[in-house]
């Protein structure tokens, strides 16, 4: 009788979902739209898209929506394979790592937003065309649990110690944006010897994992006392779970920085439209939106950094190197591992 | 007269039926191939045209020389060799774990049994990014196990350390998988006729060998298609091998996701989608020849016979040994989760690992504004999947029997045979890269198409399995009794297998459910649904709230197989 019912229940439902229909629901097309592609965690709820959308449509009456494409790379490929007939106005989240391959594809065009000179510093800018202008940026850290019970290393050297055997989570670079910042950070530092460092750090890695999700979800499990990620997630530990068990450890031979920038497409059909929202991007009102949704530190140095932020440490020395370089050492690195 | 009218509107109903069910095949079908070949075309698409490999000038320093294209050669061979060696033995332990659990679970009757039954859909719709965080949550160097064992037994290091190597992605893939082959095994197991192995126990054949020359071989088809469903999915796993496999390996899924993903080099990406398929597609050929030999004498089916209590003491043991063997390796890390998404991360208690334990993300998670309208979404698109992919295969299964009677002499076609399982024969990052290039901007349609296509190759394993049952001879009495032979499909063979059909809708349901790589590829704009809002969770730092979507989602799954399980046994017993 009951197994009778259950299946009864089944089969409505089955209908009511088959004829409620599924179709999904297009905005229409006007002046007073424009269409923004970003990666995912910038479009979530608790990303800075939605209070974006609503400030500036306050500001300026333009009706900007974000479209998810998955990860920046996904942003980049989309409006590749859209070269021909461009459905998004503005790109945003394509990082440093992405540049060469957003100027290969000749998807974006550039763009001087009007406070450019004025907020954006010169060490973190992306282009000297103005191809992409940053929003935000970070730098690359290791993130130290201090309830284990080991003494947190001081500088990338100090990780390749016995005493760090298995005790690092790394991202892997082909993969993860972090676990490219990490190469980075090695290349930056050891130059064209980083392939002995690999080898030296070998032994301290406990995985690479696939994304910066995976590895910070063992690391937070307390799978491994280090993690890569960024000098700014204590700030969040400090913001949402009232905790400072977890630290950002400042080397003193310098960091590499993440900047995220946004460009305008190539024959966007809606030009004046994303001008506006870079331009806007680059206001305080906008600005102080990215801390507490993006865990990045605003371009403009006018905006207040929350409290939390006292728990992300600044590092010392900027590093930068050359993204060519960077993808030109995956492999090598990758086979020294791998042996 | 009313008999006539009842016969017109009983046939009227069989044919809008047939109509469902080609349309229903025909979507899957192109679903796959479609998107499936738009991604091989990338590979052949010209440099100059629409899609430039934008790669070349960026990360790909791997074309650069021919000594490291060779290099690289090298490196993928050894990495295919790799993968084939751990999909065989992960489908190996699947089938190990999975037999005994088939056996309890057909034939006897032991508190728990339900449960297990619908736990096991369960790991179809968790993501294997939390498959890994509940096996590190278990197994890992601080995890459950070495928590205990070191605490019991004053140990300074953690005694379990096989996670990071070739023996975790085994354990943790076989562990995954198992389900799968059980489900199979047992709708068969439950149904096979029980003379012969009376008569064979008569003739002194002790129990063991009662199963190595009765049972096992009338089995033997159900295990073989079940573990090449296992061996495909471990044979494109990614996240899992990835996290354990040892650090700096590669593998095709990897290199593909890369060039897909990543350095934005189509050609390369549909180069490397094809090198995959090919291992692949031979598997299944290998399969398919197979499994035809060995099906050709194991049909055979019953009213499913009464479950036994476990007799004699030593089965009894068993039982009890295998049912906490599964507590321990399978629901271990599944109820890790569940306890992960009640630890509020605090440095202020000291109880778990440095947390405390409250339900300060349950009530995070089920406030979010969008957590209703995930769920909602996630059973919108889940049932239609469900729907389509089992009509699609219930409608394949017959067509090939029809085809089978026709040319009873000639066996069929090898793409005919291939054609069910080819969409797992391709990876789901090359599926969703040719989903990608078609629908740039998709909608819940295009998912419902997309998920469909992926499902029905399980939804048909079901569905075949169970029909293989049938002997001829009843089909060959109900094609007398029945007055077309549709009419017989419809009156017995069909209600003959009705476990095996809502097995197939329960598979494809949880697949749905489950799947975030889709949803994304597909760039549906404001849709959520609970994997997509899990994965953004995850992304965030949010790993409790995570645990958490995972536990809701685990629970509808393990509704709807519970849910099925019933009806399709109320519908099974009065056949």
């Amino acid at each position: 009788m009951k197994a009778r019912f259950l299946r009864a229940a089944l089969i409505v439902c089955f209908a009511v979902v088959l004829f409620g229909g599924c179709a999904g629901r297009e905005s229409g097309d006007d002046a007073k739209a424009l269409t923004i592609y970003a990666y995912d965690s910038f479009v979530a709820d608790w990303g800075p898209a939605p209070e974006l959308a609503k400030r500036f449509e306050a500001k300026t009456g333009y009706r900007a929506t974000f479209v998810s494409c998955g990860d920046a790379a996904q942003v980049l490929s989309r409006a590749t394979l859209e070269r021909a007939r461009p459905e998004g106005d503005v790109l945003v989240g394509i990082d440093n790592n992405l540049i060469a391959a957003a100027r290969a594809a000749g998807v974006l065009t550039p763009y001087k937003p009007k406070e450019a000179e004025r907020v954006v510093a010169e060490e973190i800018r992306l282009a000297d065309d103005w191809l992409l202008t940053p929003y935000d940026y970070g730098y690359f850290a290791i993130v130290f649990d201090s309830a284990s019970k080991i003494m947190p290393p001081a500088s990338l050297e100090d990780l390749t110690k016995p005493e760090y055997a298995k005790k690092l989570i790394l991202m892997d670079p082909r993969t993860s944006t972090p676990g490219t910042g990490f190469l980075a950070w090695t290349v930056a530092i050891y130059g064209k010897d980083y392939r002995s460092y690999w080898q030296r750090l070998k032994g301290s890695i406990l995985t690479m994992a696939p994304g910066w999700d995976s590895g910070y979800g063992l690391f937070t499990s307390g799978e491994a006392p280090l993690v890569i990620s960024y000098t700014t997630s204590p700030a969040y530990h400090l913001e949402n779970e009232k905790t400072d068990r977890y630290k950002a450890l400042i080397f003193p031979e310098g960091h590499i920085a993440q900047a995220e920038g946004m460009g305008l497409v190539k024959g966007a059909r809606h030009a004046k439209a994303a001008k506006a929202f870079i331009d806007f991007m680059l206001t305080d009102e906008a600005q102080s939106v990215l801390p507490l949704t993006q865990w990045m530190y605003p371009v403009s140095e006018t905006v207040t950094l929350p409290d939390s932020f006292s728990a992300a440490p600044m590092p010392t020395n900027a590093l930068t190197v050359d993204s060519g370089e960077v993808s030109a050492a995956i492999e090598p690195a990758m086979s020294v591992l791998a042996k | 007269m009313n008999g006539i009218a009842r016969a017109r509107k009983r046939l009227c109903l069989e044919w809008t039926a047939v109509a469902l069910g080609a349309t229903a095949l025909c979507l899957s079908v192109l679903s796959f191939a479609v998107p499936a070949a738009r991604s091989v075309s990338a590979a052949f698409a010209a440099p100059a045209g629409t899609i430039a490999p934008v790669g070349d000038s960026v990360g790909n320093s791997v074309g650069n020389s021919v000594g490291d294209s060779a290099a690289m050669l090298l490196r993928i061979l050894a990495s295919l060799k790799f993968t084939v060696s751990q999909a065989l033995l992960s489908s190996a332990l699947a089938v190990a774990i999975g037999l005994p659990a088939g056996f309890f679970v057909a034939r006897r009757e032991f508190p728990g049994r339900r449960a297990l039954l619908a736990a096991s859909g369960v790991p179809l719709c968790v993501p294997p990014m939390i498959v890994t965080l509940a096996f590190v949550l278990f197994y890992g160097r601080q995890g459950t196990l070495n928590s205990f064992l070191m605490g019991a037994f004053g140990l300074k290091n953690p005694p379990i350390t096989f996670l990071y190597s070739f023996a975790g992605i085994v354990i943790a893939h076989g562990f995954y998988n198992f389900p799968v082959v059980l489900r199979t095994v047992s709708q068969v197991w439950e149904r096979l006729p029980r003379e012969e192995e009376e008569a064979a126990t008569l003739l002194g054949a002790g129990p063991f060998r009662v199963f190595r020359t009765v049972t096992l071989p009338r089995l033997s088809g159900a295990i073989l298609s079940s573990a090449v469903l296992v061996f495909l999915y471990c044979f494109f796993s990614f996240i899992i091998v990835m996290t354990f496999g040892g650090i700096g390996g590669t593998s095709l899924e990897v290199e593909l996701y890369r060039a897909a993903r990543s350095s934005l080099d189509f050609r390369m990406a549909g180069a490397i989608a094809i090198a995959e398929t090919v291992p692949a597609l031979l598997i299944v050929v290998l399969y398919s020849r197979l499994g035809r030999r060995l099906s050709a004498d194991t049909e055979g089916t019953r009213p499913p016979r009464p479950r036994l209590a476990p007799h004699g003491f030593t089965e009894r043991l068993a039982l009890a040994g295998y049912l906490a063997f599964i507590l321990a390796f399978f629901a271990g890390p599944l109820l890790s989760i569940l306890v992960r998404s009640f630890v509020v991360p605090s440095g202020a208690f000291t109880s778990i690992r440095g947390h405390s334990l409250g339900l300060g993300q349950w009530m995070l998670l089920l406030s979010r504004s969008n957590f209703a309208p995930a769920v909602v979404n996630t059973v919108r698109v889940a049932v239609p999947v469900a729907l389509i992919s089992t009509l699609a295969a219930v409608a394949y299964a017959l067509a090939e029997d029809a085809f089978r009677d026709a040319f009873p002499r000639e066996r069929s076609p090898l793409a005919l045979r291939v054609a069910p399982l080819a969409p797992l024969a391709v990876s789901s990052v090359a599926l969703g890269f040719g989903w990608g290039l078609l629908a740039p901007r998709g909608n819940a349609f295009f998912l419902v198409l997309a998920q469909s296509a992926m499902a029905w190759p399980f939804a048909w394993t079901q569905v075949r399995s169970s029909l293989d049952r049938i002997p001829q001879s009843v089909r060959d009495a109900a094609s007398l009794a029945s007055s077309s032979r549709l009419d017989a499909a419809f009156r017995v063979r069909l209600p003959l297998a009705s476990r095996g059909i809502v097995s197939a809708a329960a598979f494809s349901f949880a697949i749905s459910a489950g799947d975030a790589s889709l949803p994304l590829v597909l760039s549906m704009g404001k849709f959520e649904n609970l994997p997509l809002l899990l994965f953004r969770l995850a992304g965030s730092y949010r790993f409790s709230e995570a645990c958490a979507c995972t536990v809701v989602l685990a629970l509808i799954c393990g509704v709807v197989f519970f849910a099925m399980d019933s009806g399709g046994k109320a519908e099974g017993e009065h056949v």
